[in-house]
């Protein structure tokens, strides 16, 4: 049993996609991290409060008429502007001398970044089984390995979590990495300000829930296409499933969203218990409800996979 | 003992809106230890569906498959690693080398990499073993499949068409490997549609036909049961020959240099009596030759005939 599941593993390692995939990843958040550093600024307090106050200044000159503004660096005929005191020359100087952007990059956001990115982790990961199992199908591999190992339930289980694994890992590392790649901006462009035992708790929580839901996509997608014999077919059935039928019915339908997968999966990863406006919802009800859909898919899959003839 | 025991196997592939395929139509089969035993039939005649069956890759849909004495759809795994199989063209996993391949399979059966590059180099790929599949040939892809199968270093083999692909020198090292493993004891079971390669290869052989055996035996019980029974006789004047034979009683037919008598070889004694009588002189006087293939279409052509 370990050295089909290392076999397995290996195998799933080996694959060109995962390569590809992998490669696009790191290039994906290697852009983020240098953009990020990029569009930050290092300010301390001081410097934002006294930037703050002289954006103050600036609008109330405005109002005032003092201070003829300029827009996009061109003066302005203060013949054209409302009347000072007007509710739109105040609407007209809060817009044209502005606020105060804060340039700094906070630390605390990656938070919501990590809740962000784990979406495309969660089709990667659906990619990835339904990949490995259907080109084994393609490629008659599967074939060749029941002439080595008989026992049908064990081979799919097998790769299956052969799967789940490369999946959950290459999800962790991806977030492992992007939070890597957003260090140097929160401690050279930024603050920690608010990053501390919770928030840290928090993050996991969020890297934990976000890992189990792409495990979760991992085994959907690849009992999908195990059923289907081809990774066109998950993916077809994914898109129609997901992007069709479950927006309609999300859509028209609000209370039944804690029935759906997307509204389940929502919650899970917003760690708020009716999160994403699935009233009705806690999260450790949506973890079990994703882990059920996963593990019923699996055994429907295993069961047809013992059923079948294979070529 | 019987290593590869079918009874009444019958399998059928079941078709939406339309009636089911018929691939077996209760196949009795017996093949007995040790040598090699052909599987002949034309395509579609269900050889590739009976070794399916014999790996519990199809489920029969009636009949029993015994394999080295277990029920092959429930014991198989009892079994397994003293199988050693090709079917088709063998699926491989395209990204990893050859030995890579053998190696994570080798693996689930205890076996290390000294076999895998014994192996290797037995089927002559031993050069090219580190490249990656997806690089190799068709005929390499069949010797690094005939490799998996050596790889358990089974008892039985279960070869389908594994000189497919194969250029002439290939199919010759292939003949020569499975004389081998038949000489070593082990059981060869092979199917192909070469004739030429079973009658040079196998010991025994077993014609298929629409699902069924319509001939089991030695090679030369099966060309003899199934061949013509004819003489080829050689004369000077073969019109003059055919009259003196067609004088005594005896039909024969002209072919471009010879004429052919319908009579068995005992029975020689009647054409020279019958060309000595007129003066006719024999230059050559022998048994038909009976080729397998001659048997095999026979057999399998008069099967087609019947269905029809």
């Amino acid at each position: 049993m370990r050295a089909l599941a290392a076999g397995e593993l290996r195998r799933v390692l080996a694959r060109r996609m995962l390569r590809v995939l992998t490669l696009l990843a790191v290039a994906g958040i290697t852009v983020a991290g240098v953009l990020t550093f990029l569009n930050t600024e290092k300010v301390t307090s001081e410097q934002l409060v006294a930037r703050t106050q002289a954006a103050a200044a600036r609008t109330a000159a405005c109002e005032a008429g003092t201070d003829p503004p300029e827009v996009d660096g061109r003066g302005i005929d203060p013949q054209r502007l409302p009347p000072p005191g007007s509710a739109e020359r105040r609407e007209f100087c809060r817009f044209a001398a502005g606020g105060v952007d804060d340039p700094r990059f906070k630390l605390t956001t990656l938070k919501g970044i990590l809740q962000g990115t784990t979406a495309p982790l969660v089709v990667v990961a659906w990619l990835i089984g339904a990949s490995v199992i259907g080109s084994d199908w393609q490629s008659r591999t599967i074939t060749t390995v029941l002439t080595w190992e008989p026992r049908r339930a064990r081979v799919l289980l097998t790769k299956a979590f052969a799967c789940v694994v490369v999946a959950s890992a290459f999800a962790l590392l991806a977030q492992a990495m992007l939070s890597l790649a957003l260090l140097p901006s929160a401690y050279l462009h930024g603050t920690t300000a608010g990053a501390n035992g919770d928030w840290l708790l928090s993050v996991l929580g969020v890297l934990l829930r976000g890992t189990g839901l792409v495990a979760i996509a991992a085994a959907v997608g690849f009992s999908v296409a195990s059923i289907g014999r081809n990774t066109a077919a998950a993916l077809g059935i994914g898109f129609a499933y997901f992007l069709v039928i479950e927006n309609v019915v999300g859509s028209f339908l609000e209370d039944f969203r804690r029935w759906l997968v997307l509204g389940n999966a929502i919650v899970l990863v917003s760690g708020q218990d009716s999160g994403g406006e699935v009233i009705g919802r806690s999260v450790p009800v949506a973890a079990l409800y994703l882990t059920a859909v996963g593990i019923g898919l699996l055994a429907v899959a295993t069961m047809v996979f013992r059923r079948r003839d294979v070529a | 003992m019987a290593v590869i025991e079918l009874t009444g196997l019958r399998k059928e592939y079941q078709r939406f809106r339309r009636p089911p395929i018929v691939a077996l139509d209760g196949l009795d089969l017996s093949v007995p230890d040790g040598g090699v035993f052909g599987f002949l039939g034309p395509n579609g005649s269900g050889k590739t569906t009976t070794i399916r069956c014999l790996l519990a890759l199809a489920r029969p849909t009636a009949g029993d498959c015994r394999v080295l004495g277990v029920d092959s759809q429930t014991a198989l795994p009892e079994v397994i690693g003293r199988i050693g199989s090709m079917v088709e063209t063998p699926g491989l996993f395209p990204a990893m080398t050859g030995r890579r391949n053998l190696a994570l399979l080798g693996r689930i059966q205890g076996i290390g990499p000294a076999a895998v590059a014994a192996v290797l180099e037995r089927v002559g790929l031993a050069e090219r073993a580190d490249d990656p599949v997806r690089n190799y040939s068709l005929g390499m892809r069949q010797r690094l499949g005939i490799a998996i199968a050596l790889l358990k270093d089974p008892q039985l083999l279960v070869l389908d068409e594994p000189a497919n692909g194969l250029d002439p020198a290939g199919i010759k090292e292939v003949r020569e490997l499975l004389r081998g493993l038949g000489a070593e004891g082990r059981t060869v079971f092979v199917s192909s549609h070469l004739l030429s390669e079973v009658q040079q290869t196998c010991d025994r052989v077993a014609v298929l036909a629409r699902g069924k055996c319509v001939a089991a035996g030695p090679v030369d019980d099966v060309l003899a049961a199934g061949g013509s029974h004819g003489l080829v006789v050689r004369l000077g004047d073969l019109q003059a020959g055919r009259a003196a034979l067609a004088e005594a009683g005896i039909e024969s037919l002209l072919e471009a240099d010879h004429l052919r008598v319908a009579l068995p070889p005992a029975e020689a004694e009647r054409v020279t009596r019958a060309l000595v009588h007129k003066g006719l002189y024999l230059t050559e006087l022998r048994p038909e030759e009976v080729s397998l293939e001659a048997v095999f279409l026979e057999l399998t052509g008069e099967h087609h005939g019947e269905a029809q």
